[in-house]
């Protein structure tokens, strides 16, 4: 018996989608529109992130001493900018240490390691090569180490500075997360009331039977699952088709994007995120598709 | 089993279907509620399917008391009531079979079941020979007999029918009546709602009239006078 009504169910869920042709193509596109908007939003956003991300991570201040500076001072300086409420971790790399990895990198260079085997002393600093924790905080740092007590002892601060393109992207990840929440939201919710007139309009022609069903006594849900069945499957068949849009749009877009920021590379980040974007797409559509359905069919099952 | 205790209906713009009707009905009856257009014959049948509620007064049926019945009890009593109408209601891309097979599935009645009962249905109403047809392949008074058997799925108690010979000539709407009381001798109470006067004057059954809402006369042998 209960196998006997899922059966039947699925049955007049996936009849009522088949039916309404071109009704069923505007509710869909409607919701790829929507689920369309909602993706374009959350790839950007998640592409800044993970641009400052990267950014963020190349990011450091080398701090190179003089070379009569003893380790014992660096230690302290060392100790000091740990204190310091910006700074992440200071990393002391010796003298020693950078002639070493410097050998040990070059001794593929026949040219460079037979130059090195000349030199006799060490031509290095000793550098503290320090990580703040937010991208505004490096100025901080670089003023504190610029006080003359420390001037004295430093050859050289060497500070990649990449403010202007951090405080761009920062900018936009910020607006994309505050106007991509708002466009998201209602752009949703334009997709749910104009999922909701669709579902209301095939239930308009569905509702003799709906009708008929509540006059010989079906129960409300018997009533209501092929319509929530309906909604699913314009959420899943919108979810699909906007992904492959999606894949084709990146794969147009990427070249001329990769043009402008060489360091970003849509189609390798759609493909790493792939399954992800999908699950999102789809889930969003059920979401969509369903509580569409669900307001819609309330006004039938009234009495 | 059908009881109605003082009951008044006012819909929302304040205008008095029914007033202070009192009513009782006793189980295998035959009852025609007669009156003019807007009497409130149709919402005395509504308020036994609970698809109005007495503003006033107590409806009963059965056991179920409308007025506090909950939700989920709705399919268990229309399970109990057949319905007919006067524009039938069926589905038009749909065979008589699948009409009539539609409501079995509501039932949740399984597809063997299914195979097994229509043809009896039919047989009821003596529409076997058009099982395959589609509705507008009928005439009225056929296509009013699929609605019978429809209603007829659940082996009602009680069947409800609202001016089913409204769309019907003489001859039709008279077969429809014989249908009625054929269903009515094999058991079940059937409530008939209707302004044919010919068809009531020839029943000789319990006859309640209706004007504005209210009940001027219920005789036991009744006949059609306004
Ligand atoms: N849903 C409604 N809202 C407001 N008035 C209604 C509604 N249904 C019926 N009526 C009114 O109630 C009166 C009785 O209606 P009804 O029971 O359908 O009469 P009948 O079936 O005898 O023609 C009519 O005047 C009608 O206009
Ligand atoms: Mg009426």
């Amino acid at each position: 018996m209960l196998l006997t009504n899922l059966n039947r169910i699925i049955k007049y869920g996936f009849k009522n989608f088949w039916r309404n042709g071109w009704l069923n193509i505007a509710t869909i596109s409607v919701i790829i529109l929507a689920l369309f908007m909602m993706s374009i939003l959350v790839m950007i956003n998640q592409l800044t992130d993970k641009i400052l991300a990267d950014i963020q991570e190349k990011m450091d201040i080398s701090v190179y001493f003089k070379s009569e500076v003893v380790e014992f001072d660096i230690q302290r300086i060392k100790s000091e900018l740990e204190n310091l409420s910006q700074v992440k971790f200071v990393e002391y790399v010796s003298k020693e240490k950078a002639w070493e990895e410097f050998q040990l990198e070059h001794k593929e260079n026949p040219t460079i390691s037979e130059s090195i085997a000349e030199i006799e002393t060490n031509p290095l600093y000793a550098t503290l090569n320090i990580k703040a924790r937010q991208p505004e905080d490096y100025p901080g740092v670089v003023n504190f180490l610029e006080q003359d007590n420390y001037r004295v002892l430093i050859s050289k601060i060497n500070y990649k500075e990449n403010k202007e393109q951090i405080n761009r992207l920062s900018d936009i990840s910020r607006t994309v997360r505050q106007g991509g929440i708002f466009l998201t939201l209602i752009f949703c919710l334009i997709a749910i009331i104009i999922t909701f007139n669709a579902i209301r309009l095939t239930m308009h022609s569905h509702h003799r039977e709906i009708e008929i069903m509540r006059l010989v006594g079906a129960n409300n849900w018997y009533i209501r699952w092929p319509f929530i069945i309906e909604g699913m499957l314009f959420g899943i068949v919108g979810g699909i088709i906007c992904f492959l849009l999606f894949y084709s749009g990146i794969i147009l877009a990427s070249p001329k994007i990769s043009n402008v920021v060489s360091e970003i590379n849509l189609v390798d980040f759609f493909k790493s995120n792939a399954l992800k974007i999908i699950t999102l797409q789809i889930l969003t559509g059920i979401f969509l598709g369903t509580i569409s359905s669900l307001i819609a069919i309330r006004k039938y099952l009234k009495i | 089993m059908i009881l109605f205790d003082s009951v008044s209906k006012i819909y929302p713009s304040d205008f008095f279907a029914l007033r202070d009707i009192n009513l009782n009905i006793e189980s295998g009856e035959f009852v025609s509620i007669v009156g003019q257009s807007g009497a409130g014959k149709t919402t005395v049948l509504k308020l036994l399917t609970a698809e109005e509620s007495p503003t006033k007064g107590k409806v009963v049926l059965d056991s179920y008391d409308i007025n506090f019945i909950k939700p989920s009890h709705l399919p268990r009593l229309r399970q109990k009531i057949g319905v007919i109408f006067q524009d039938f209601k069926l589905l038009d891309k749909r065979t008589v079979f699948e009409n009539v097979s539609f409501a079995l599935e509501m039932a949740g009645k399984t597809n063997e079941e299914i195979q097994n009962l229509i043809p009896q249905l039919l047989e009821i109403v003596g529409l076997s020979e058009k099982i395959n047809n589609y509705p507008n392949e009928l005439s009225g008074g056929e296509r009013q007999r699929v609605s019978i058997a429809r209603a007829l799925v659940h082996k009602p108690k009680i069947l409800l029918a609202d001016e089913p010979t409204g769309n019907l000539d003489m001859i039709n709407s008279w077969d429809i009546i014989q249908l009625l009381l054929k269903i009515n001798q094999y058991g079940t109470t059937v409530i008939l709602a209707t302004h044919n006067r010919e068809v009531i004057n020839s029943l000789n059954k319990r006859v309640i009239t209706l004007d504005q809402g209210r009940i001027i006369r219920d005789q036991e042998k009744g006949r059609y006078i306004i």
